[in-house]
């Protein structure tokens, strides 16, 4: 048992060789080589991807530790840029984690970081305008939403451009939120941003849907489901579904918003969303008359 | 040229000589080994009988006061079946053998030979006649000690037996005197009490008295019959418990000693080991290195740039 794991090594390390042996003749074949990156940076970079790997599979805390790795590093070489990169990831993290207070610090010592003309800043300003509203602060989140929309001209900019109209809708300006909600959608099909653009299909909808037009939000809320499920992203099928159900119980179609919420019900229990599934069962009994879980 | 040979001049006398010579070794051997066995001088045959043969042969030794003074010629059972021992004694030694003299068969030490031992007779008495019959006592040899010795053991030992089942006998005086002792004891306790109560608050109540008396008695009584059996029970189980918990400490003492062992044996290679590890690990980090800045790879490979972000998402 001992020896297994040296021998493991070396047999990699012996692959390596032989791979960069039977490559060696075609270094050189695409122009110089990039310039090498000073070890402490290297370092910063390294933890920043592990925290990126960590939180795409769900591992909050390990992505909180290495992006403090970063960002300590960062600021051991005073590199700003890469010191408002960790701490914008931290409050991303802590947000999602369900922690507002981290959240807001991390980012306004982001800020600090981040000039206006800093192509960091419409992610930063998107971010603040997230913890704003999640704090339930509207007008915040609106101006913070409003800075990132204006400052992003690249693909991302569907994605602010949705932020503010959902966040126009929630402080009831449905009209604002419907031209921007549209707004966004096509600038998130020119994007091929599929994700966004169901998002925006969805806030149209909710959009119709408050204003009386069920057929209409019905139909936009399908066509958001069929990009959530093309793109498999369960909790997003699960807010469609649910979208559906609520659609249909204000037509009075009693089963089929029942339908709806069973499936909700049924995706939100699978994608491991206990919340959702909740949810989905609370309005499944208020449908039946049934007590309230 | 036999006659003028002086090699073969007192041919005769020398032969002679020889031949001379070797006669009386002859002879002289002859006369030792008859010396040695008792056959020239006048033998005086006495006799005597035994129950068994064992331990007896022919040709063992005949003592008298530690000199040999002769041997057993024959032995032979008569019409009894009993063992009859035939003596040849030097007759020298007749003068010695008088009635009251015995034959006993001793061994010589504890790893020494066995011989016939005769006693001296008493000096007044007259000598035994030829073919004249000893009285034989046959003296213990050890082994007869040793089984002589075993069956004194076992007997003492049965008797210690009888001894401590009489006195685990539940039903027997001593456990009954000690259960009744126990009985005593916590009567008199209780006794003690009840008194000390009655003192105080009997007096005016003298039926009231009796009944507490009573009670008390009667619950003495009851922790006299249980305490007995309580005492029995943890005298029965406490023995295995310790023989248990005795086992237990010495299994993990031994385990803990394997264990130090294994630890002692493998330290010294868990520093290397690790060092070879770390090197490899080195290694492989420079190699990976040098393959990421390769062409094509390096295309596929996050080399420096901008850190990345956590995606961000507009309805989360």
């Amino acid at each position: 048992m001992s020896s297994v794991r040296p021998r493991i090594f070396r047999a990699v390390a012996a692959i390596l060789l032989f791979f960069s042996a039977a490559c060696a003749p075609l270094s050189g074949c695409s122009g110089p080589a990039a310039p090498p990156v000073p070890r402490a940076k290297e370092g910063a970079l390294s933890w920043n991807r592990r925290g990126l790997a960590a939180e795409e599979r769900g591992d909050a805390e390990g992505a909180i530790y290495a992006f403090r790795e970063a960002l300590k590093i960062n600021r051991s070489v005073e590199d700003a840029e890469g010191a408002a990169v960790a701490l914008l990831n931290l409050a991303r993290v802590h947000r999602l984690k369900g922690e507002p207070v981290p959240a807001r610090e991390r980012i306004d010592e982001a800020l600090l970081l981040v000039a206006p003309d800093s192509p960091l800043f419409p992610e930063a300003a998107f971010e603040k305008a997230k913890v704003s509203l999640a704090a339930g602060d509207l007008p915040a989140a609106r101006e913070w939403a409003r800075k990132a929309a204006l400052a992003e001209t690249g693909p991302s900019r569907g994605r602010m451009l949705n932020l503010l109209a959902r966040v126009d809708f929630l402080g009831g300006a449905e009209e604002e939120a419907r031209v921007c909600a549209a707004e966004a959608l096509a600038a998130n099909r020119g994007a091929g941003a599929r994700a966004e653009e169901a998002n925006s299909l969805r806030l149209l909808g909710d959009v119709s849907a408050a204003g009386g037009d069920r057929k209409g939000a019905e139909r936009l809320y399908l066509e958001a489901l069929a990009i959530d499920k093309e793109i498999a992203e369960s909790r997003k099928i699960a807010v469609d579904l649910m979208a559906l159900g609520a659609a249909a119980a204000a037509g009075g179609e009693t089963e089929r918003a029942l339908a709806f919420y069973g499936r909700a019900a049924e995706v939100s229990r699978n994608g491991d969303d206990p919340e959702g599934a909740d949810a989905a069962l609370r309005e499944m009994e208020r449908l039946k008359g049934g007590p309230s879980r | 040229m036999k006659d003028q040979d002086p090699r073969f001049k007192h041919l005769e006398a020398v032969v002679g000589a020889f031949v001379i010579g070797a006669l009386a070794a002859v002879v002289a051997a002859v006369l030792y080994i008859g010396t040695e066995n008792d056959l020239f001088g006048d033998r005086y045959p006495l006799r005597f009988r035994s129950h068994t043969g064992t331990g007896i042969k022919k040709g063992m030794p005949v003592k008298l006061s530690g000199f040999r003074i002769g041997r057993i010629d024959r032995i032979e059972l008569d019409d009894q079946a009993q063992v009859i021992v035939r003596l040849t004694i030097d007759r020298k030694y007749s003068k010695w053998i008088r009635e009251g003299s015995a034959a006993t068969l001793q061994q010589e030490g504890l790893v020494g030979d066995t011989v016939i031992s005769v006693s001296a007779g008493s000096p007044g008495s007259p000598v035994l006649a030829d073919d004249a019959f000893l009285p034989f006592q046959e003296e213990e040899t050890v082994t007869d000690i040793a089984l002589n010795l075993s069956e004194s053991v076992q007997a003492v030992l049965a008797e210690v037996r009888q001894t401590v089942a009489w006195i685990n006998d539940p039903k027997g005086d001593i456990k009954r005197t000690v259960a009744n002792v126990e009985r005593l004891t916590a009567g008199l306790e209780e006794t003690r009490r009840n008194a000390d109560a009655l003192i105080l608050s009997a007096a005016d109540d003298a039926d009231r008295a009796g009944s507490l008396i009573d009670n008390l008695s009667a619950m003495a009584d009851d922790a006299g019959r249980r305490l007995p059996l309580l005492l029995d029970n943890v005298a029965v189980r406490l023995p295995a418990m310790l023989d248990r918990v005795e086992g237990t400490v010495s299994n993990a003492e031994k385990a803990s000693l394997e264990l130090r062992k294994a630890a002692e044996q493998a330290a010294p290679r868990v520093s290397p080991l690790l060092l070879g590890a770390e090197e490899l690990v080195e290694d492989t980090g420079d190699v990976m290195k040098g393959v990421k800045k390769m062409w094509p790879l390096r295309k596929h490979i996050p080399q420096g740039g901008r850190p990345g972000i956590v995606p961000g998402d507009s309805h989360e």
